[in-house]
């Protein structure tokens, strides 16, 4: 059955290959939405991970680092410091601000940073602001055309672009990093905030560790002399705002990703239908020659899982130009298909709702006469 | 048990519809085929010849009555045991080939062998045997599209072969095929039977057909009657001056105490139309 | 004839038809459901301000917007509003956008403050409890409290405080941005914004002209931006789908790509499976061109199906998807089923053009084929 399944497919390659292609279209769209979840989940986690600590300090109660208000009192930092095992603290902050220009408007996460947090890998220019200086992401320079040397206007305050910056968004956000000085002559300037108390000066603090520390012994010796904060690792503030993102995104994902796989089983569904309809006689002679239904329908499955194997190179191709294309359209988007567990499962979930889409000709199957081999052709 | 008869039928019939609307294609057919006969089933269209032919292959199944193969009542099997019946014990010949135009030749007779407890293995060496013995060794490789039709024909007898069948239905066998691949197939089905030690049971419009036949039978109207080989009655039909063998024909008419027997009702109509023209045309009588 | 024949091939097998539809519906589905999940994002973000329907919003100068917003509003600026002729009331918010932690689920959140003993501005539907707060209580979302299993009489916690729940709001969740309600002088000490407000809600007396209105609370106050309540809402309306428009333009580009391949397979099967007769109908003479037509036909009849699909699909089960999911909020408008209308006209006319080359290539000798 496995040689008249791959024989079948040959017969016709024009029909094959379109059928392949159909199919990989697909898989690149199960791939990408698939893809376009975990980027979402990997920027954040980028995004912790990125600020290069050790130890990461927040507000007491607060275990996130995006989407969040943390505030520490100024005092924190060199409590902080005076610890044991601790080398450096960099103040962190971030505010949501909404860019406009000519009319259009685009949310931005604005970094404020001191010594240490700001971008990590840049496209041109300097990744370190200073005073009026400011880094933007790549995705909110190419929207604006903005380059070296540009304004960057908020609250009527003007800033100076040195730097663009790339992996560097979230949350369908583009970051932007400023220096704490140019945060407060931005306070001072601007009507941005009645006093500067107002803002969370000191977010976060970026814990730099004497090299042989250990961790989890000076995050505990923080938490117990500086009552007021909280103390994660990298990798647990990512994990935390990870899971954050899985909660609000994970059930609409899971909703895409399901009706695609709906689509692979309809198309091939309709693929192994046309097959069946177009071969009826040939069951028919099989069944006169003493094939059992479950020798046919098994053929059948073969047929489509030897499609689904053609599809997935085609499918891979297909999605990364729907990378590409997204990366050039929505620079902010990450796709991430290329993810083992990513790919893996599509390819699972597919070949499942591939032998589930080879059952819809089942009726046809059962239905097939013997005597039909007894017609003209 | 061993029995002498490899297939015993007892009043087969095959009823369509109801009521007025009923359709008799088979009626109350009984037959018993010994070992190694070659037996021939002929009839006009429409006569029922295919139905009877399916329901001794466990194709259909009968309104009424049991077929037996090799001691095995098959219309008491389910549905599903029936494809091992005729996976193991019946190889089917058709007058389209059936061929599957996506393997080659070797691979169409093969085909059927994983169906065979010994499978592929067994029937390797087999297949080999008969392509030489049918002709084909230089055609193993082929594919069905750059066939003859008596290579497919030939290919098609190989694959009823491959798992040594007790019974061979073939239904119109040189249907398709020229005068001399037709001569070529009534020999390799006369040899089959004495060599492989199957029954062969034929159906078909082929006259020729009667030369290797052990027996031939009659179907019209869904009922068989016997026929000797040798009974033919010709005459020609008065108005187109065809031959008309009298003892198949179906069309007649009586005039002036005369019967005249025709070919097909156009001519009956034109002879009624003027029976007095062709009924003195001596070139017809 | 042909386009009878066309007609009478579709209705003879409808298990392909419907498949094929099917397929196709699919992938309009993927298109319209992007533009559902924003639109519903966007009608959720400005769920709060439609309900809340004052005349003017005033805020901070250079703000206007509430959604990823951040605004401070002097508290004399909102007395000195009150005291301006024609003005009914002024209530004033303090809002935060931040992480509302219920059991074990982790909510994005508007946190409104409101002043005690005001229900102004506050939860405009009740599922159970009271709206207003005093200072460490809490109404949160009815499906937040469904979602993590805290209800009345339990807690949640805001940075680091905890919250008494003592009602549970409608209408009030949505997977980005929920809105749960605390107490002003709990949000203010959260914040540390004493003496300010983020937001200042503006009713009128019958009869003022709130677009009027706006130019003189700008010109009477210093430093603060005015906007009629339609046009605060459209703008964050805007805000919110503006956030997601570039990826339903190329989701809409991506998923248009899969439903031509979807078509462009479904009529290249069909003329395969009928080149037989398409071959007899060019050797009884009837022209490419009407053949074409068949083969245009059998693609629009089939797109037409499918939009009839997504579009049942759409206004029956979307809804219904919402409430089986309900972190997920899905509006279609009648404007993205009519987009999707002429992205669908686009994919027939394109997948049709490899079945009408391989009837081009029609040899009508085949007729004669066995």
């Amino acid at each position: 059955m496995f040689l008249l399944a791959w024989r079948q497919l040959c017969l016709d390659p024009a029909r094959t290959f379109l059928t392949a292609l159909a199919l990989g279209a697909v898989i690149a769209v199960v791939l990408t939405l698939e893809g376009f979840e975990q980027g979402q989940y990997y920027q954040l986690a980028r995004t912790v991970f990125n600020r290069q600590a050790d130890l990461i300090v927040t507000q007491a109660g607060v275990s996130n680092l995006m989407a969040v208000r943390s505030s520490i009192p100024q005092l924190s930092r060199e409590k902080v410091e005076s610890i044991a095992g601790v080398v450096n603290a960099h103040p962190l902050a971030w505010i949501s601000l909404i860019y406009e220009k000519e009319g259009e408007k685009t949310p931005v996460f604005l970094f404020v940073v001191d010594t240490k947090g700001g971008p990590v890998h840049m496209v041109r220019g300097n990744g370190i602001p200073k005073g009026k200086e400011i880094i933007l992401n790549d995705s909110l320079a190419k929207k604006y055309h903005l380059n070296i040397g540009d304004p960057f206007v908020v609250f009527d305050f003007e800033f100076t672009v040195v730097g663009i910056s790339k992996d560097s968004a979230a949350l369908f956000t583009p970051f932007a990093f400023v220096n704490f000085d140019g945060m407060i002559d931005l306070f001072i300037e601007t009507d941005i905030a009645p006093d500067l108390t107002t803002f969370p000066m000191l977010s976060f603090l970026l814990v730099d560790l004497e090299p042989g520390a250990q961790r989890e012994a000076v995050a505990e010796e923080i938490e117990r002399r500086v009552p007021e904060v909280d103390v994660f690792t990298p990798g647990q503030l990512a994990e935390s705002d990870m899971n954050m993102g899985r909660g609000f995104l994970g059930p609409v994902m899971g909703l895409l990703v399901f009706v695609g796989y709906i689509i692979g089983l309809l198309v091939v569904g309709l693929v192994m239908y046309a097959e069946v309809r177009s071969r009826l006689r040939n069951f028919g002679v099989l069944k006169a020659l003493g094939f059992t239904h479950v020798r046919l329908i098994y053929g059948i499955i073969l047929q489509a899982l030897l499609l689904l194997m053609i599809s997935i190179p085609v499918g891979v191709i297909l999605g990364l130009g729907t990378a590409s294309f997204i990366h050039t359209f929505g620079p902010v988007y990450l796709i991430r298909w290329y993810e083992p567990t990513t790919f893996l499962s599509t390819i699972l979930g597919s070949g499942f709702f591939a032998i589930l889409g080879a059952l819809i000709p089942l009726r046809s199957i059962r239905r097939a006469d013997p005597m039909l081999a007894f017609q003209g052709e | 048990m061993g029995s002498t008869q490899l297939l015993r039928a007892v009043n087969l019939s095959k009823f369509y519809g109801r009521g007025h609307t009923e359709v008799r294609a088979v009626h109350d057919v009984s037959l018993e085929i010994p070992h190694r006969e070659i037996l021939l089933i002929m009839g006009p269209s429409g006569s029922g010849k295919t139905t009877l032919l399916s329901m001794l292959g466990g194709l259909l199944r009968p309104t009424k009555g049991q077929v037996e193969i090799d001691g095995v009542n098959i219309t008491a099997l389910k549905e599903t045991d029936l494809p091992g019946i005729r996976a193991l014990k019946i190889g089917f010949i058709f007058q389209a080939f059936n061929l599957l135009d996506a393997l080659t030749v070797e691979e169409n007779i093969l085909f059927p062998a994983p169906l065979h407890p010994g499978g592929l293995r067994r029937a390797r060496p087999r297949a080999h045997s008969l392509i030489e013995q049918l002709g084909l060794a230089q055609r193993r490789k082929a594919y069905p599209r750059t066939l003859s039709g008596g290579e497919k024909q030939r290919v098609a007898i190989a694959r009823a072969l491959i798992n040594h069948p007790r019974l061979i239905l073939a239904d119109e066998p040189t249907g398709n095929l020229d005068s001399a691949s037709g001569q070529e197939v009534m020999m390799i089905l006369h040899d089959i039977a004495r060599d492989e030690g199957c029954s062969v049971i034929l159906v078909t419009h082929d006259p020729r057909v009667e030369e290797i036949a052990d027996r031939i039978l009659w179907l019209e109207d869904g009922s068989l009657r016997d026929r000797k080989s040798e009974q033919h009655s010709w005459v020609r039909d008065p108005v187109c001056g065809m031959r008309v063998d009298e003892w198949t024909a179906t069309l007649f008419h009586e005039y002036k105490d005369k019967k005249y027997v025709f070919c097909s009702k156009r001519c009956i109509e034109r002879f009624k139309n003027e029976p007095d023209k062709y009924a003195k045309h001596k070139n017809f009588e | 004839m042909m386009l009878r024949w066309a007609w009478k091939t579709l209705i003879r097998q409808r298990g392909g038809l419907f498949g094929s539809a099917g397929g196709l519906a699919g992938a309009f589905i993927l298109v319209i459901f992007f533009s559902a999940v924003f639109r519903g994002e966007a009608t959720q973000i400005v769920a709060y301000l439609e309900n809340t329907r004052p005349d003017i919003w005033v805020m901070q100068r250079g703000v206007s917007n509430m959604h990823m917003a951040t605004s401070f509003v002097y508290d004399w600026k909102a007395d000195k509003i009150a005291r301006l002729p024609g003005v009914k009331r002024v209530t004033p918010i303090v809002y935060l956008n931040t992480i509302v932690h219920a059991g074990d689920q982790d909510a994005f959140s508007f946190i409104v403050g409101l002043q005690e003993g005001s229900s102004r501005a506050g939860p405009w539907a009740l599922a159970g409890g009271r709206s207003q707060l005093h200072s460490g209580e809490t109404v949160i979302p009815e499906v937040l409290s469904k979602l993590s299993g805290v209800g009345i009489g339990d807690s949640v916690t805001i940075t680091d405080r905890s919250f008494k729940i003592v009602g549970l709001s409608e209408e009030t969740y949505s997977m980005a941005n929920s809105v749960t309600f605390v107490s002003m002088s709990d949000l203010t000490d959260i914040l540390s914004a004493f003496g300010t407000y983020s937001y200042l809600l503006v009713d009128l007396e019958e009869g003022i002209d709130a677009r009027g209105f706006t130019k003189t609370i700008m010109d009477e106050i210093e430093k603060v931006n005015a906007m009629t309540h339609g046009d605060f809402v459209r703008s964050d309306f805007a805000l919110g789908m503006m956030m997601g428009g570039e990826i339903i333009f190329m989701m809409t580009v991506i998923c248009s790509g899969l439903a031509v391949l979807i078509l462009g397979f479904t009529s290249y099967t069909q003329v395969m499976r009928k080149r037989r007769e398409l071959a007899i109908a060019k050797a009884v003479g009837i022209r490419n061109l009407f053949l074409y037509t068949a083969v245009v036909f059998h693609a629009m009849v089939i797109t037409l199906l499918a939009l009839l699909l997504t579009g049942i699909f759409a206004i029956v089960f979307f809804p219904f998807i919402s409430t089986l999911v309900p972190q997920v909020t899905l509006v279609v408008s009648i404007g993205d089923l009519a987009g999707m209308a002429v992205v669908a006209i686009i994919v027939a006319a394109i997948s049709a053009l490899i079945p009408a080359y391989l009837v081009s290539r029609l040899d009508p000798a085949t007729v004669f084929q066995v």
